[in-house]
Order: C-alpha cells, then sequence, then structure tokens
C-alpha cells in the first residue's frame, strides 16, 4: 500500500524499514540534480520519483507502483511496448542479483509521444552487505538516439553507396598493407581482405601475386612503391585476376589520406572495370593498322606486279632469243651471221631492260610532286592526338616542346606522320621495361642554326648500344620486329633532303632526331 | 616429227616478244607469222595449213582468255598461252576452255616446242575430221531425194522388206536404191554406211521392230 503526497509527486513507502536503516530522503538530492532521481526499496517498489518524472509522465506516482504480488513493474503503461520486456527482464535480474541496473528505453510523455532515457540504478547496501534500497537516476537521451540514429542511417547509406558503385574500392594502411575491400571487390576476388594473406610476405605482397596479371606485377609493384614512398597519387592500368581466374583489365587510382601534419594516414583506392573498353579500342586498332598493311601491301603488291612486268618482259624476249641463237650455232653448218644478229638483239633487248628500271627509277623520283607546306608543329600534335591511347595504355608522359612560330615546311605529309609515328613507337618501346621511373617522351620540334627545323624524340629508356646499327635494315631488338621501320625512316627523311640519327639522351635514354630543310634544294 | 607443213600464229603486243618468237621458230625450221593484236591475228588471211596460236594473256585489245572464248565457234587454230606471270586460276580456265598449254615467260625452248607439236597435231586431226565430214556431205548431195528417204531407213536397221513397205514400194526397187546409195556414199559395207551416217547426224527414225507390226 502506498501513500502517494500528489503534490509534491513524492512516493513513500513509510512501512518499509529502509526508513529507519538510514536511508536517506531524496528529495533534497534529486532535485539538486541534473536528470530524474528514482529510489525504491529492496523488492522493486518505488519509494520516490522525481516530480520531474511525474510531470512528465503526466501521471499520479500511485499507478507506478510494481503491483503486489506480481513481476509487473506498474510502468508497462509509460515505457514503449517494444521495450517493455526487455527493461523488466533486466531490473528484474538485477533485483535479484544485486547488480546495477543500466537500461535505455523508451518512456511516453502525458501528450503521448515517446522520448529516450537512459536509467541507470544502484543498489545500497548496510554493513552487513545487504541490500536495502535501490537509487537511480533517468536522463533524457532523446537527443543522443537521434544523432546516434542519424549517423547510423548515414553509415548504412554509405555503405550501399560503397557497395552498389560498379567499382571496387580498397584501403591501405599507410604502409600499403590492404585493410579494406569493398564487396564488389571482395566478390570480384574471391577473397575477403583477412583471408589475402600469405605466409612469409606482405599481404599486398599476396595480392600482387595472387590477383595482379603476371605480366603487370612489376610495373604494379614498382609504381605502387613509389607513390607509397612519395605520396604520389597511383594510377595505372593492368588485368586483375577474377574469382573464375579470368584477367579483367582494370584501371586503379589511390591517392593518400593524411592526417593533419601531413603525414599520410592511408591510402583510398578504386578500381574500376575497363575490359570492354579496351577490348573496342584493341579491335579498333587492330582494324587500323590491318587496313593500313592491307593498304600498304596492296599499293605495294601492284607496285611489285607492274615493276615484274616491265622487267619481265624484256627478260623472256632474251631468253627466247638466246634459245634461237643456239639453234643458229648448232645448225649443221652453224648459221654465224644469223647467230650474230640474234645476239645483237639480246644486246638490244638487255639495255631495253636496263632503260626500263631507269624509268621505274624516274618515275619514283618524281615522288615530290605531291609535297605541300606543312606546320610542322600542328601534324607533330596530330599524331600525338593519334597515339593518344597507346600513350594511356603503356603509362607513358609526354611533354613536347614545340616551336609554334616554325616556318612551314615542303613536305610529304603522311610519309613525315609515319616518321614521327615510328619514333615514337620506338621510344615507347624502348621505356617497356622501365618501373622506377616515370616514362616520359620528350617531343622537341626547332629550328636550327643551318636553318633547318629540327624535331627531336627523347625517351629515358635503357639507351641505346649500337646508334648507327639501328638503320640499318632488318636490325632489330625486338621479338616481333622485322627491323625495316628506322631504315624506312631514314630513306623517307633522305628523300626530303633532310637526316636521321640517333644520339643518347642525358642522363640516359635515347634521341632520335630528323631535320627538314625548310627550303627544299633544288633536285640534283 | 611433222610430217606437213603447218604455220604458228604469234599474237603479242611487245614487239620484243614477237621477234624473239619469229626468231626462235625460224631457227627450229618452222613458218610463223607474229601479229600485235588480236585484231591483227582476226583480219590476217590465214592460209589452209595445220597451224596454232600462240597467244599473250595481256594483249592491248582484249583479255586473251576473253579471246579464246570469242573464237572457240570457228574453225581456229589451238591455243597456246602466254603469259608474264601466270595465276593458277587464269591457266585453269584457259585448258579448260580448250587451251593446249599455258606457258610463263620466260619459258624454255623445249615447253614452247612441246607446246607447239602438240597444238599442231591436234589442229591437223582436227583438220582431218573437218576435211572428211566435208567429203561425205558432198556425197550425201549427190544422192536423189528418194535415196535420202530410203538412208535412213536402212541404217536404221529395217530389213529390205519392212524399209519397202514403209515407202510403199517394191522390195526389188528398194534393193536398187540401196545398191546405188552405198556406190555414191562409197561404203564398204552396211556397217561402214552405218558410220557415215553417224559422221553425217542422220538421225535414225525406225527401229527395225517398229516396222514389223
Amino acid at each position: 500500500m502506498i501513500r502517494l503526497p500528489r503534490e509534491v509527486g513524492i512516493v513513500v513507502h513509510q512501512e518499509h524499514p529502509m526508513a529507519s536503516s538510514g536511508f536517506l530522503p531524496e528529495r533534497e538530492v534529486d532535485e539538486s540534480m541534473p536528470g530524474q532521481g528514482w529510489s525504491a526499496d529492496p523488492t522493486g517498489k518505488f519509494v520516490y520519483i522525481s516530480p520531474r518524472t511525474l510531470n512528465y509522465i503526466g501521471q499520479p506516482a500511485e499507478k507506478l507502483g510494481r503491483l503486489e504480488g506480481t513481476h509487473d513493474c506498474g510502468w508497462r503503461q509509460v515505457v514503449h511496448p517494444d521495450d517493455y520486456d526487455r527493461v523488466e527482464a533486466r531490473w528484474l535480474r538485477s533485483l535479484r542479483a544485486g547488480t546495477p541496473y543500466e537500461s535505455e528505453h523508451r518512456i511516453r510523455r502525458f501528450d503521448g509521444t515517446y522520448r529516450w532515457f537512459r536509467d541507470a540504478g544502484m543498489p545500497t547496501r548496510d554493513d552487513q552487505g545487504r541490500v536495502v534500497g535501490w537509487r537511480g537516476t533517468m536522463i533524457d537521451i532523446e537527443a543522443e538516439k537521434q544523432a546516434e540514429t542519424a549517423s547510423r542511417h548515414g553509415e548504412v547509406e554509405l555503405l550501399q553507396l560503397v557497395n552498389t558503385i560498379p567499382i571496387h574500392l580498397w584501403r591501405l594502411s599507410s604502409d600499403g598493407e590492404p585493410i579494406f575491400f569493398s564487396k564488389r571487390m571482395v566478390d570480384f576476388l574471391g577473397t575477403d581482405v583477412a583471408r589475402a594473406s600469405k605466409p612469409g610476405m606482405s599481404r599486398l605482397e599476396a595480392l600482387i601475386r595472387t590477383a595482379v596479371h603476371p605480366d603487370d606485377a612489376a610495373e604494379f609493384r614498382g609504381v605502387l612503391n613509389r607513390c607509397l614512398l612519395t605520396g604520389e597519387g597511383f594510377a595505372m592500368r593492368h588485368r586483375l585476376r577474377r574469382a573464375d581466374g579470368v584477367y579483367r583489365w582494370m584501371s586503379s587510382r589511390a591517392a593518400p589520406m593524411r592526417h593533419r601534419d601531413g603525414e599520410i594516414a592511408q591510402w583510398h583506392g578504386l578500381c574500376m572495370d575497363i575490359e570492354d573498353e579496351i577490348r573496342t579500342q584493341e579491335a579498333r586498332r587492330e582494324a587500323q593498322d590491318r587496313l593500313a598493311r592491307a593498304t600498304q601491301a596492296a599499293s605495294l603488291r601492284e607496285l611489285c606486279a607492274s615493276i615484274a612486268h616491265e622487267i619481265n618482259q624484256p627478260l623472256a624476249a632474251i631468253v627466247a632469243t638466246c634459245h634461237a641463237c643456239r639453234r643458229w650455232l648448232s645448225a649443221d653448218p652453224p648459221n654465224l651471221d644469223r647467230a650474230k644478229s640474234t645476239l645483237e638483239r639480246v644486246i638490244r633487248d638487255a639495255n631495253s631492260a636496263s632503260e626500263d628500271v631507269s624509268r621505274i627509277r624516274a618515275l619514283f623520283s618524281r615522288i615530290d610532286d605531291t609535297r605541300s607546306p606543312a606546320d610542322i608543329a600542328e601534324v607533330i600534335v596530330g599524331v600525338c592526338r593519334l597515339m593518344a591511347d597507346e600513350f594511356a595504355m603503356k603509362n607513358i608522359e609526354l611533354e613536347t616542346d614545340l616551336d609554334q612560330s616554325l616556318p612551314q615546311v615542303l613536305i610529304e605529309r603522311v610519309q613525315v606522320e609515319q616518321v614521327l609515328v615510328n619514333l615514337i613507337r620506338n621510344a615507347i618501346d624502348a621505356l617497356d621495361t622501365i618501373v622506377d621511373r616515370p616514362r616520359l617522351i620528350r617531343l622537341h620540334a626547332v629550328l636550327d642554326d643551318d636553318g633547318n627545323i629540327r624535331v627531336e624524340v627523347r625517351d629515358v629508356g635503357p639507351g641505346l648500344t649500337a646508334p648507327e646499327r639501328i638503320f640499318e635494315p632488318f636490325f632489330t631488338t625486338k621479338e616481333n620486329g622485322i627491323g625495316m621501320g628506322l631504315a624506312i625512316c631514314r630513306s623517307i627523311t633522305e628523300s626530303h633532303n633532310g637526316r636521321l640519327w640517333a644520339v643518347s639522351n642525358e642522363p640516359r635514354g635515347t634521341i632520335l632526331a630528323f631535320t627538314l630543310p625548310i627550303r627544299a634544294r633544288d633536285a640534283a | 616429227m611433222i610430217p606437213e607443213d603447218f604455220i604458228v600464229f604469234i599474237v603479242d603486243d611487245d614487239p620484243r616478244m614477237r621477234e624473239a618468237l619469229s626468231e626462235l621458230l625460224e631457227s627450229l625450221g618452222w613458218r610463223s607469222v607474229a601479229l600485235g593484236s588480236a585484231g591483227e591475228y582476226l583480219s590476217y588471211p590465214r592460209p589452209d595449213l595445220p597451224a596454232c596460236l600462240i597467244l599473250d594473256v595481256e594483249l592491248p585489245d582484249i583479255n586473251g582468255l576473253d579471246f579464246q572464248k570469242q573464237i572457240s565457234h570457228g574453225a581456229h587454230p589451238p591455243i597456246v598461252f602466254l603469259t608474264g606471270h601466270g595465276d593458277i586460276s587464269s591457266s585453269v580456265r584457259a585448258i579448260k576452255d580448250g587451251a593446249v598449254d599455258f606457258l610463263t615467260k620466260p619459258f624454255t625452248e623445249r615447253d614452247l616446242v612441246e607446246a607447239i607439236q602438240s597444238a599442231v597435231e591436234r589442229d591437223r586431226a582436227a583438220r582431218h575430221e573437218r576435211a572428211e565430214i566435208e567429203t561425205l556431205r558432198e556425197r550425201l548431195a549427190s544422192l536423189t531425194p528418194r535415196e535420202r528417204e530410203v538412208l535412213p531407213l536402212v541404217v536404221s536397221g529395217l530389213l529390205n522388206k519392212q524399209a519397202a513397205a514403209e515407202l510403199g514400194i517394191s522390195e526389188v526397187t528398194l534393193q536398187n536404191h540401196r545398191s546405188k546409195i552405198m556406190q555414191k556414199m562409197e561404203a564398204a559395207s552396211l556397217a561402214d554406211l552405218v558410220r557415215i551416217a553417224e559422221k553425217l547426224q542422220i538421225p535414225i527414225t525406225h527401229s527395225r521392230r517398229a516396222g514389223g507390226i
């Protein structure tokens, strides 16, 4: 039975022995503290409830008491139904065991809205350690809860974003150890970041060995290590092994996230699947190459056929005449006069064949009829644009230093383009093995002291061991090359009255340079 | 060797080639005429001799293979093709259309000689065949209208009695017509007459049994 002086909102169970065992009156303490106090007797009956609580719930204290003979705490009516069972269980457990009680739950306000509270209670014990009562506080944590919900919501959204955008995200520690893979990345690799480890090597190394294509691994390792050391952003295209063993081209990028003091905290990276793009590009380039080769081959074949015909015709006549000559000589008696006259014809036809050859040569020397004035800087820029994909594929950094005031020069544009493409491809190939420094190609176009335009293609590759030999036909250091590229380039520049040569670049690499005279010299 | 006289026509637009071929054929003791185009060849009066046509594939006025097609219906000599660059498909086409050989320049004397010889042989046989048929046609023309009616019946294998009934004449009269036909056609036997009729493409109009019923 409870008597409740409503005006002060205090529940006092006066019959309880606690009152005489030194249990302090709460009212003064409570009202001078933040939060809302309460106390209860050892059985869990409220002894005191803060007037602020009563005001909040808008109910008289007698309605909140624990009902006799039940476990019902009486405050079932004000605690959110979803929270009640949990709160009750916790409270009863604390009561039984005498252990501190703590709970977060929603409590209904007088107007029917719920707010979150944190409720905590401690047992008070007498000298013998017996629990003589409970004291507790409720604190309104609604604002805190809302902030928490909002942040959890934000987190879920972020995670959804990370897991649904069609790229793979990853995180490396400042020393390069993988510490996070997004779900897509995990699905792609078929392994979690935790399981990426292998005994005897760093997790990064294990990942490179298992997931990066063997042909790309050295470069990947080199570039990434350089980035980790210097803090430069990482960017590379490479093949990555999917869980089913298929390699797909990825465009990977990573940037460091830094502490305030500038020290790198982590690396955040992404891998974007560009397999389809690469396939399309490759198909397009192959088609172009094939077309170019076919065009060249076709015109070459036609040219050869017509030259062969020109030469073959007199040769056939000579052979037939020689047969006749032999007949005259082997006749009985030998017909020397006829033999002599047939020989005259052989001489005549052989000379005429030789004249045909000269005629063909003359035909080719008239080729500069199709030359037209061109701006060499513009030609170079055009070629670079054509080769942009190749630069990107091979991670080439391109620097151009083109004198824009260069005079126009009379060239066979397609041929000079061919020379440029050849020299640049050569430079790209020279940089193929370079992983410890940027793969830099510099293009210069200047006017030299002799009034020639000089174009230079500089690479930082391993350099040449035999600078002059590279121009010999069929000289090649490449597995797939036939070694005609530079020989053809040289003949093209020479047909433009220019020169093509190679020197060593400082401190390393090669410079291939060619000149084009501004004024075409009179044909000799 | 070749028992009769014959002539080789050379059609090539390259004068050096024409000269060389003429010289070579002359050194072999053969007669030849060298011409610069298909048109010149067509307008050249050809002598009545076995012959061979040496034809360059790349002629100025027409492709040699097309020219071969064009003259295939007339009594033209067999063709030996010459070409600067032999490709298989055109040589196959030429041979299928009846060419004797397809020689790639420069060719050896032996290949040329063999090709010319076999072409001339082929032409000689064809000419012989043509001449024989011409003679037979003349003999056929000497038959009377009645004899021309009797001939198909006889070579069809009808008995005299059946043939006579077919024409509504007596067996004796038919017998007379028959011996006259044998005489005029210079046939030694009935079998010989049947062969001649076949060459002249005289249709067999009756079977022996048909007339019997």
